[in-house]
């Protein structure tokens, strides 16, 4: 499901895609491979908190 | 040697040296015994500190002799989470980068208070690095085991803390509390702890993860003892009145438990004699809040060293660091804006009772290797979970005390939670329901670990 508002770009991406997107957000030259799928899950975790963050309130 | 800790509370111990029945330098003797037989398989000690712990209980010992107040936690051996800072040791914060970082030119502000207060230190304790984490996995140091059952965790991040003063290595200990970190380990590992108004301790010399969450706090077997070591920190003293009017936490807070722990909310419901039941709106978008903020606020801490180095980290909390270093402003002022709806939520809900009583954990500690539990009927890992019903709370600077429910079984935990400021009537509570037989520390006295 497309994310309500997009923390990243590359939310929908691969998780190179995405994680370059982190990476490059937190100011890092370059992203050592072996971050890539846990920085990629944990991208994809804080855009699900906003999601339900952003979600209609009782 | 006389077997003083574990079989004797804080408040004995600082009695019996005050008094001059036992002498500090045995006492400390018997807490660095004790560490040497019984930290082996629950891997809660990072540093022992014998001949710190040897001078201070000497110094208590001459004061006594002197005829001079020895202070109310006379004598009394106890641990720190290794994030405060102990003067003339690096400060790890459970991170091997800094495992050899300059040492510290100072004791953190509380460790400063409880040595005026005549207490003894004697170990550094394991936690998750950074303290991002609740099961206490260091890449580093290792896992620390459940003194209760050595297979299941002992909660994080500050599993050390809670695992060392329930194996009886050290008579309490401090942790610190930014989403659950004292809550939920003193609910695995049966004992008392507090997570005290947000501020209203000293946080120099702690070494940061989330500034506006993070709390520094103890725990102890009983309510008695964290009454006595809280006020010590806090240059306060004399008895409070404890709280009375009480609520239950229903909704989230009742959703996703473990049979064990259904079952003793309905039995301690029962004893309390059925107080109402009241229900938080929006606590889903208020453990997200505090999840952003912490992401946002702690990567903000680590940006700089993850630019450099960044399998430095540990994996388990480099790539949440990395995660949160790069979330826009703009999502973390979002987080805050419902951090104030849900703390205006619950103050107003804290108007009208005295205490509201919620599970600390969902359940009894996970095992170490079948860490699972069930949410909403999805198979989800308990190590991203058991802050379900901590971080929520989390968010209000409140004190919470985490108290253990008498029951066989594995440890449970329930969270007492106040109006900011109401530390000490809250403590009194606490010890309230201690006296009355609904809560009981658990301490592991058998040298046969489970």
């Amino acid at each position: 499901m497309a994310a309500a508002i997009r923390i990243w770009d590359a939310i929908d991406g691969s998780d190179e895609e995405l994680a370059a997107e982190v990476a490059r957000l937190a100011g890092l030259p370059e992203l050592p491979d072996r971050c890539v799928p846990g920085v990629a899950l944990n991208a994809r975790l804080l855009q699900r908190h906003l999601d339900n963050l952003s979600a209609p309130q009782r | 040697m006389t077997d003083y800790i574990g079989t004797m509370g804080a408040v004995e111990i600082a009695q019996a040296v005050r008094t001059g029945q036992v002498r500090a330098v045995d006492v400390a003797r018997a807490s660095l015994d004790r560490i040497c037989s019984r930290n082996g398989p629950v891997n809660a000690v990072t540093r022992i500190l014998e001949e710190r712990a040897l001078a201070e209980a000497a110094a208590v010992e001459a004061r006594v002799a002197a005829g001079e107040d020895p202070g109310p936690l006379a004598g009394v051996p106890y641990g720190v989470k290794d994030l405060f800072d102990v003067a003339a040791l690096p400060t790890t914060a459970g991170a091997a980068r800094l495992r050899d970082a300059s040492p510290a030119t100072a004791d953190a502000d509380v460790i400063v208070r409880l040595a005026r207060a005549g207490a003894v230190l004697v170990a550094t304790l394991n936690m998750d690095e950074f303290a991002y984490g609740f099961v206490t996995e260091n890449a580093c140091w290792g896992t620390t085991r459940n003194p209760h059952d050595l297979h299941r965790f002992a909660g994080g991040s500050s599993g050390g803390s809670a695992a060392a003063v329930a194996a009886g290595m050290v008579a309490f200990a401090l942790g610190s509390d930014t989403n659950g970190s004292i809550r939920i380990p003193a609910s695995l590992c049966g004992l008392h702890g507090i997570k005290p108004s947000h501020g209203s301790l000293p946080m120099v010399g702690v070494y940061p993860f989330a500034h506006t969450l993070d709390d520094a706090g103890a725990f102890a077997g009983s309510a008695a003892d964290l009454a006595l070591v809280d006020s010590a920190m806090r240059d306060e003293a004399g008895p409070a009145e404890p709280l009375t009017g009480i609520a239950m936490l229903g909704g989230w807070f009742r959703r996703n438990l473990s049979p064990e722990m259904a079952g003793a909310l309905v039995a301690l419901e029962e004893a309390l004699g059925h107080p109402p039941t009241i229900e938080l709106a929006d606590v889903a978008q208020a453990r997200s809040a505090a999840y952003l903020i912490t992401a946002y606020e702690g990567g903000a801490v680590h940006r700089s060293a993850l630019r450099t180095d960044p399998l430095s980290f540990d994996p388990a909390t480099r790539d949440r660091l990395l995660a949160g270093a790069a979330l826009p402003e703009w999502v973390y002022r979002k987080a805050l804006g419902q951090r104030a709806l849900f703390s205006a939520q619950i103050d107003a809900r804290l108007a009208q009772h005295d205490v509201l009583i919620a599970p600390c954990v969902f359940g009894p500690a996970p095992l170490i290797d079948d860490a699972w539990i069930e949410i909403d009927g999805t198979r989800q890992p308990a190590r991203a979970n058991l802050g379900l019903y901590t971080q929520p709370i989390s968010l209000a600077g409140l004190p919470v005390v985490a108290a253990p429910i008498a029951a066989a079984g594995l440890p449970l935990g329930i969270q007492l939670i106040a109006a900011r400021g109401r530390d000490r009537e809250l403590l009194a509570f606490a010890a309230e329901l201690e006296r009355q037989g609904l809560t009981a520390g658990r301490i592991v006295h058998s040298q046969e670990h489970a």
